[in-house]
C-alpha cells in the first residue's frame, strides 16, 4: 500500500462516525519470536504506526519491514532479501475492528477481541486475536499476543535452514497511543 | 620419516578445517554492524530529507533506502517504545524524521529537550508518514 493510500486509510478511521475518540502513535512496538532447539530468533520494530478509534471501535496498524532489527546481521539480511522480500513488499498492515464487554471508553483494563485483515508479503489474510486495552486519561495502551505461520503469507523458508525457524512464529504487539 | 610427514600433514589439515569453521561461525553469528563505525553516504537537513520522500518516494528510496545518513534537525518529540528510545525531528510538514535510537545511546536521550537542534546518524529504512531511521546515534 503506498503512502497516499495509507493516509487515506488513516483518514477514514479518523473521520468515520459521530463523536470520535481517536488515538495515534508512530512508535508502537512489534516483536516476533521463533524458538527451536537449534536457534532462537527475535526481531523487534519500535516504529509501528497505529491509530485507534475508541468510539467507533476501529483500528489500523502499519510498519516498515526493514524496521525489524535482529541480533544477527545475516538473519536480518535473509529476512529482508529472501523471506519477506522487503524491496518488493516494504510494509505490513493491519486494519480491523474490536469488540468487548462493557463500555470500552471507560478508564481501566478491557479485554477485547480484534478482527481484521493482515497484509504481509503481498498476501492479505483474516486475523482474529484477543487483546487488551488499558484506558487512562490521555493515553491508551494496546497489547496483543498471537501466532502467525509464514507459509500463510507465501513466505518461503529454504529447506537448508527450515530446522532453525519455527513453523509458527509468535508475535507481540504493544502500543501506547495518545489523542490525535 | 613418512609417518612423521603424514602426521604433520594431518595436523595441518585439522588446523585449517578448524580455522575455516571458526571463521564461518563468526561470519554467520556476527552482530549487526554498529552505525557509529560506518560512513554516512549523505549529511542532510531533516526538512530536505522529508521533502524528497514526500514528492517522490521512489527517488528517496533510490538515494537513501538502507543507507547510513546523518540528519540534522530540531527535536519535535522524544520517548520510549518497549526497550527502544526514539526521537522525532520536525520537518515543517505533516510528518517528521522518526529516529529509533541505538540502545548504547539511550542514556543520551534523557538529556535531549524538545526544540533542541540535534544531529543523528542512522540507517534509513523507508517512508511511512515519516522518514524512518533505525540504529540512530547522536552526533555531538
Amino acid at each position: 500500500m503506498d503512502r497516499k493510500l495509507l493516509w487515506l486509510l488513516f483518514f477514514m478511521v479518523l473521520s468515520l462516525g459521530g463523536t470520535s475518540q481517536v488515538y495515534f502513535t508512530r512508535n508502537g512496538f512489534t516483536g516476533f519470536y521463533s524458538k527451536t532447539p537449534f536457534e532462537d530468533i527475535a526481531a523487534e520494530n519500535s516504529q509501528v504506526y497505529a491509530v485507534l478509534d475508541l468510539a467507533n471501535k476501529k483500528l489500523a496498524f502499519a510498519m516498515l519491514l526493514r524496521g525489524f532489527q535482529f541480533r544477527k546481521e545475516l538473519m536480518q539480511e535473509h529476512f529482508n532479501e529472501e523471506y519477506v522480500e522487503s524491496d518488493h513488499y516494504p510494509k505490513a498492515e493491519f486494519t480491523g475492528t474490536f469488540t468487548g464487554p462493557g463500555n470500552l471508553t471507560d478508564p481501566g483494563s478491557h479485554s477485547i477481541e480484534v478482527t481484521g485483515v493482515l497484509t504481509l508479503h503481498g498476501v492479505s489474510r483474516p486475523l482474529s486475536t484477543p487483546a487488551e486495552l488499558i484506558i487512562m486519561p490521555g493515553k491508551v495502551t494496546a497489547t496483543a499476543n498471537f501466532d502467525l505461520t509464514p507459509g500463510d503469507f507465501n513466505i518461503k523458508i529454504p529447506s537448508v535452514v527450515r530446522y532453525k525457524i519455527a513453523s509458527v512464529i509468535h508475535v507481540k504487539v504493544n502500543a501506547q497511543l495518545f489523542p490525535r | 620419516m613418512m609417518k612423521k610427514k603424514r602426521f604433520l600433514f594431518l595436523l595441518l589439515a585439522i588446523i585449517a578445517v578448524a580455522l575455516g569453521l571458526a571463521f564461518a561461525l563468526h561470519y554467520i553469528n556476527r552482530p549487526p554492524e554498529n552505525v557509529a563505525d560506518m560512513a554516512a553516504v549523505a549529511e542532510i537537513q531533516a526538512d530536505s530529507l522529508y521533502a524528497t520522500y514526500l514528492s517522490q518516494e521512489r527517488r528517496g528510496d533510490s538515494l537513501y533506502l538502507n543507507k547510513i545518513l546523518i540528519v540534522t534537525g530540531t527535536v519535535q518529540q522524544k520517548g520510549r517504545s518497549g526497550p527502544h528510545f526514539f526521537i522525532i525531528l520536525s520537518t515543517g510538514g505533516q510528518g517528521g524524521i522518526n529516529c529509533e535510537i541505538n540502545s548504547a545511546d539511550s542514556s543520551e536521550v534523557a538529556n535531549i529537550t524538545t526544540h533542541q537542534p540535534v544531529k543523528i546518524k542512522g540507517r534509513c529504512t523507508g517512508f511511512l508518514m515519516d522518514v524512518n531511521l533505525t540504529d540512530g546515534v547522536l552526533i555531538k
